[in-house]
């Protein structure tokens, strides 16, 4: 006997909006955004194995196969040392983790509050701003020499040098956010008797906060960028270190894969301040959407 | 629904491309056009002003001995590279055609047919304490001889440039004398000279005329060497195939213009001059350690009065070093042959070039000189 309903395409359809439930994660695969993120890389990995292997295009000949990376990082017995079945690959992953936790952790203790007092306080901002501007475009690899001299312990100078540039990325995006803020809040604060600290904490912070966010999203990626020039001083441990080696002993297919590697936690990461962003700015995504903006 | 058959039908349209395109096998891989045989040629020649084991290269570019072998209108420009690697890297890419290298990076060049063929044409020298030279913090005690320094490692800070030839040396020195430091550390010249001033490391192993100038400085001591452990060390000359097989007369007079700077480097009469023009092309260094970076003497040299000798052809000796090399970097992961293919050694335009004159390798030693020339 069959069912009747079952060939009814209302009743299919109503099942369908059932089982696929918004939120859930047959509903996440099967969203667009999956799906336009999986032909993202496709047309990444095709352009790669066509450039390299088929059209052998000039320059691109050169460069290591697609096909070459990919059985080396699946090897069990990887010809140069590295792949996902090799301890020492994980080491190197935990080791620029650690780093670049360390790091963008004392970035966002120390450049947030410096870029809430640079865009707060004038007679602040014209002390430091100066020396702070002349610093910044100095390159992570200007700073080597002085940073193994200024620490004491080996891992404090890579620390360090991933902190840097993603000190001042923090600051400078925190500086804009409170610059951003709306000059009749202060006013209206000030008008309601508000105390210095007062007007601080509920106008500055909560102001600058979305520019913060942003900031830090930035910072963390900028943290794993200049891993590979801090790790050019580890001397052991990492995935800058895995690049800077195999760039010396000319190891490709395992320069890609520290690459690789890198581009994958460094998107996590990024991924992860975005998810804590939006979780904290929940009230501003109400305030949006309340103004109609 | 609607969006499922979206994506059915974008992913047939993107399936429909990817193969489309794959099958027009367009082959753009550029080849490097070197002119015809005769011609003027335009040359890019990686060299190594800081490795002195190399320094015929040096000694080519002061004295322009390629002017008298190469078809007139020729140019040839010298770039350095401050570790054999940078140079192997820009011979693959097609940058450089020449290079002067340390032995690590040489073989590793000839293994890469994939990206680039490199061949190997001539051997620039051969020594046991050029590229292999070990030196301490200097408040280090005093060892009683070169091995106990060696053990002394043990539970040490250790650093090295890894991928030159000093990474070798270190590697199969520690499996030789068992020793285990606490670290092994990857770092290049300029940051274990910083980590000797900040006295972050207990040892490194570094080449010469480096070696000399930490000594020098005060920032570090020289206690042991290939020497010590019966290890050599070599610089080798290494060409890209598509140069030798398209211009094989540049090839023979880069040969004839090499073997001139090896004969004049050999000659102590020259001494001097062999120091101005490494002044020349260096920065950094004194006269002092420049000077006994090539004929300086050292207690771990057991007595040697040969710094390096001068193959210029692969003799026996450079063969074995070879050899012995290839195997150790497999093992090491460092290169995935355990040997050279047959044709990675190219000795025809090297043996041309002596029979012309009638020489036998190898042609030369550069010897201590005591008091070193200044």
């Amino acid at each position: 006997m069959t069912n009747s309903n079952e060939s009814n395409p209302a009743v299919k359809q109503r099942r369908l909006s059932f089982e696929i439930r918004e939120g859930s994660l047959l509903a996440k695969i099967l969203s667009p955004r999956l799906f336009l993120m999986l032909v993202g890389f496709i047309i990444f990995l095709g352009f790669w194995h066509l450039s390299v292997e088929v059209w052998r295009l000039p320059r691109f000949a050169q460069m290591p196969a697609l096909r070459t990376v990919v059985a080396e990082i699946l090897s069990p017995n990887p010809t140069y040392g590295i792949s996902i079945f090799v301890g020492e690959y994980y080491q190197h992953i935990l080791a620029s983790c650690l780093r670049v936790f360390i790091a963008f952790a004392l970035a966002t203790i120390l450049g947030v509050p410096m870029g809430l007092f640079l865009g707060w306080s004038t007679k602040f901002r014209e002390y430091v701003f100066p020396v702070f501007e002349m610093l910044r475009p100095i390159p992570i690899l200007a700073w080597v020499p002085l940073a193994i001299i200024m620490f004491t312990s080996l891992e404090a100078p890579v620390i360090f040098l991933a902190f840097l540039a993603s000190f001042f990325v923090t600051a400078l995006n925190t500086m804009l956010g409170v610059e951003s803020i709306d000059e009749s809040y202060f006013r209206a604060a000030k008008c309601l008797g508000a105390k210095d600290y007062q007007v601080f904490l509920n106008v500055v912070i909560p102001g600058a906060t979305p520019f913060i966010f942003t900031g830090l999203q930035i910072s963390i990626g900028v943290c794993w960028f200049s891993l590979v020039a801090a790790e050019m001083v580890s001397g052991q441990f990492g995935l800058g270190y895995i690049i800077n080696t195999s760039y010396t002993n000319v190891r490709y297919p395992t320069i890609i894969i520290g690459m690789v590697t890198l581009g994958f936690f460094g998107y996590l990461t990024s991924a992860m301040v975005r998810a804590v962003g939006k979780r904290l700015m929940q009230w501003r995504m109400r305030e949006l959407a309340l103004s109609g903006n | 629904m609607k969006f499922l058959s979206i994506k059915k039908q974008s992913l047939k349209v993107l399936l429909a491309g990817v193969v489309g395109l794959g099958s027009i096998p367009l082959s753009f891989a550029d080849n490097i056009d070197y002119g015809k045989v005769g011609s003027p040629i335009n040359l890019v020649v990686g060299y190594q002003p800081y490795y002195t084991e190399s320094w015929s290269g040096v000694i080519m570019r002061g004295k322009k001995f390629y002017e008298k072998y190469l078809p007139k209108g020729s140019t040839v420009e010298f770039q350095v590279g401050l570790q054999g690697a940078i140079i192997v890297n820009n011979m693959l890419a097609g940058k450089q055609q020449i290079g002067y290298l340390g032995d690590m990076p040489a073989i590793v060049s000839t293994t890469k047919p994939e990206v680039a063929d490199i061949r190997l044409v001539g051997v620039l020298g051969i020594s046991n304490d050029m590229c292999n030279v070990v030196l301490v913090r200097p408040d280090a005690p005093d060892f009683k001889t070169p091995k106990d320094a060696l053990q002394w490692l043990n539970g040490k800070i250790m650093a090295a440039p890894k991928g030159s030839c000093v990474d070798r040396f270190v590697l199969d020195t520690f499996k030789k004398e068992n020793i285990k430091p606490e670290s092994y550390l990857n770092q290049n010249i300029e940051v274990i000279t910083s980590n000797f001033r900040a006295k972050k490391i207990d040892g490194a192993a570094i080449w010469e005329p480096t070696a000399s100038k930490l000594v020098e400085e005060g920032l570090a001591k020289r206690v042991a060497s290939g020497y010590t452990v019966g290890l050599s060390d070599g610089a080798f000359l290494a060409m890209r195939d598509d140069l030798i097989k398209a211009r094989p007369d540049i090839a023979q007079a880069w040969m004839n213009a090499e073997l001139d700077a090896q004969l004049f480097l050999a000659d102590e009469k020259n001494a001097k001059e062999v120091i101005d023009i490494g002044m020349a092309y260096t920065t950094g260094f004194t006269r002092t350690s420049i000077a006994k970076s090539v004929y300086g003497q050292s207690p771990d040299q057991m007595g040697s009065k040969v710094r390096f000798t001068l193959p210029f052809t692969f003799t026996p000796d450079a063969r074995k070093l070879v050899v012995g090399a290839t195997s150790f970097l497999k093992e090491m992961k460092a290169i995935n042959v355990a040997e050279l293919r047959s044709d990675a050694i190219v000795t025809k335009f090297a043996d041309e070039a002596l029979k012309a004159r009638n020489l036998k390798a190898p042609v030369g030693d550069v010897t201590v000189i005591n008091p070193a020339p200044n």
